[in-house]
């Protein structure tokens, strides 16, 4: 079947699949004073939560300080959780208000702190679609290519980015993403429309 | 596929590139250790009491003006209570002679100049730096001690007449009973 482009994303990431049971196990471990039980939280949602914060700010150093801020509140509030919602969406939720909150109150904007691109972008068949008849240096296209996205997400307003983030890139469906942000599904719906129409025009000559 | 679908699936693609963005190698092998210091850190500190929980919320900067200012009214309220406490020099106040001359005939003779126009016989002010007045200790006849301020009592007065006819026998709300 050919994607189209509704389809969520494939998510590339090395952690675990999460498991809403196991993470049930490890949070009432956790609730009962457990590190380790919480450590084993950490990593299992760590590069998911950075994710999510580094493609919000684009600032590796702020995203670092925010995703570890929102492990510790996660501690902090874990005997307040109730399982009404699981803990990755409560994790999420978390991260997102922390990450909005931080957004509001930044006052230099702009700043970009990029993290390097791994070797696998290159060999990435979407990407090798977009820039293999521009160039042979595909390193350095990559490397401008990433700016620009990076400054045009930028310029959305912060709940468009965030959406664009969990879905097009985090890979999270519509009813995830309206569980997180406390908002209707078709409100989610009507951010990204009027998010991708946004970064379309600002790429647009990357998408001729 | 239309232009517009063709874009999208474009932009699409190009969105693919954030995923293959990553931290600085060892980035999340570190992370976790990083969190876990940072609780052991927390949970190493004794919990603030509450009067120190307290004195930093009253202490932060949104209270700070706010205690400046209600401890300058706190210390104009003593000052202005405790002027009208003090017996004031000056006739404009309130004060048990204040309707009266401050020199009256029977001290003029014992009196200075300087002190004739100053506070009331009696008073700690008026022996300041003065001849103590020979006749102060003689009570004058006005119904206060002199020299008692606001904390004399009531002169005992011997009642010279005699009412006749009238029977007190009681108080009440309305005031005096006569039969």
């Amino acid at each position: 079947m050919p994607p189209t482009a509704h389809a969520p994303p494939a998510v590339r990431t090395d952690a675990p699949p999460a498991d809403p049971e196991e993470d049930l196990a490890l949070v009432e471990r956790a609730q009962a004073g457990d590190l380790a039980a919480f450590d084993a939280l950490v990593r299992r949602y760590q590069e998911r939560i950075y994710g999510l914060i580094y493609h919000m700010t684009a600032h590796h150093e702020n995203a670092a300080d925010l995703a570890q801020e929102a492990f510790i509140r996660a501690y902090r509030a874990l005997p307040g959780f109730k399982r009404d919602s699981s803990f990755f969406t409560w994790l999420y939720r978390i991260a997102v208000n922390l990450t909005l909150n931080f957004l509001k109150q930044r006052r230099h904007r702009g700043q970009l702190s990029l993290d390097d691109l791994d070797h696998q972008a290159e060999n990435d068949p979407d990407l090798v679609a977009l820039i293999s008849d521009k160039t042979p240096r595909r390193e350095a296209v990559l490397r401008e290519l990433q700016e620009r996205l990076n400054v045009a997400l930028q310029k959305l307003s912060e709940p468009h980015r965030m959406v664009v983030v969990l879905h097009d890139v985090e890979g999270l469906r519509h009813e995830q993403i309206a569980k997180i942000m406390k908002c209707r599904v078709g409100t989610v719906r009507s951010r990204l429309h009027y998010a991708r129409q946004q970064l379309q025009a600002h790429l647009a000559d990357w998408l001729r | 596929m239309t232009p517009d679908l063709e874009q999208g699936e474009k932009l699409r693609r190009l969105l693919a590139l954030k995923r293959h963005e990553v931290p600085p190698p060892g980035f999340f092998e570190a992370f976790p250790e990083r969190v876990r210091a940072r609780l052991l850190a927390e949970a190493g500190q004794p919990t603030p009491a509450w009067w120190e929980r307290l004195g930093g919320g009253i202490l932060n900067r949104f209270w700070r003006p706010v205690l400046a200012g209600a401890c300058v009214v706190l210390a104009a309220g003593i000052w202005v209570w405790q002027s009208g406490r003090r017996p004031h020099p000056t006739p404009g106040l309130a004060h048990p002679l204040a309707g009266e001359p401050a020199v009256r005939p029977w001290m003029e003779s014992s009196l200075t100049p300087a002190t004739a126009s100053g506070p009331f016989p009696g008073t700690p002010e008026a022996h300041v730096g003065g001849p103590v007045p020979a006749r102060l200790g003689q009570a004058p006849p006005g119904l206060f001690a002199p020299g008692a301020g606001l904390r004399g009592g009531l002169v005992p007065v011997a009642m010279t007449g005699a009412v006749s006819g009238l029977t007190v026998t009681g108080v009440n709300a309305s005031g005096p009973r006569a039969r």
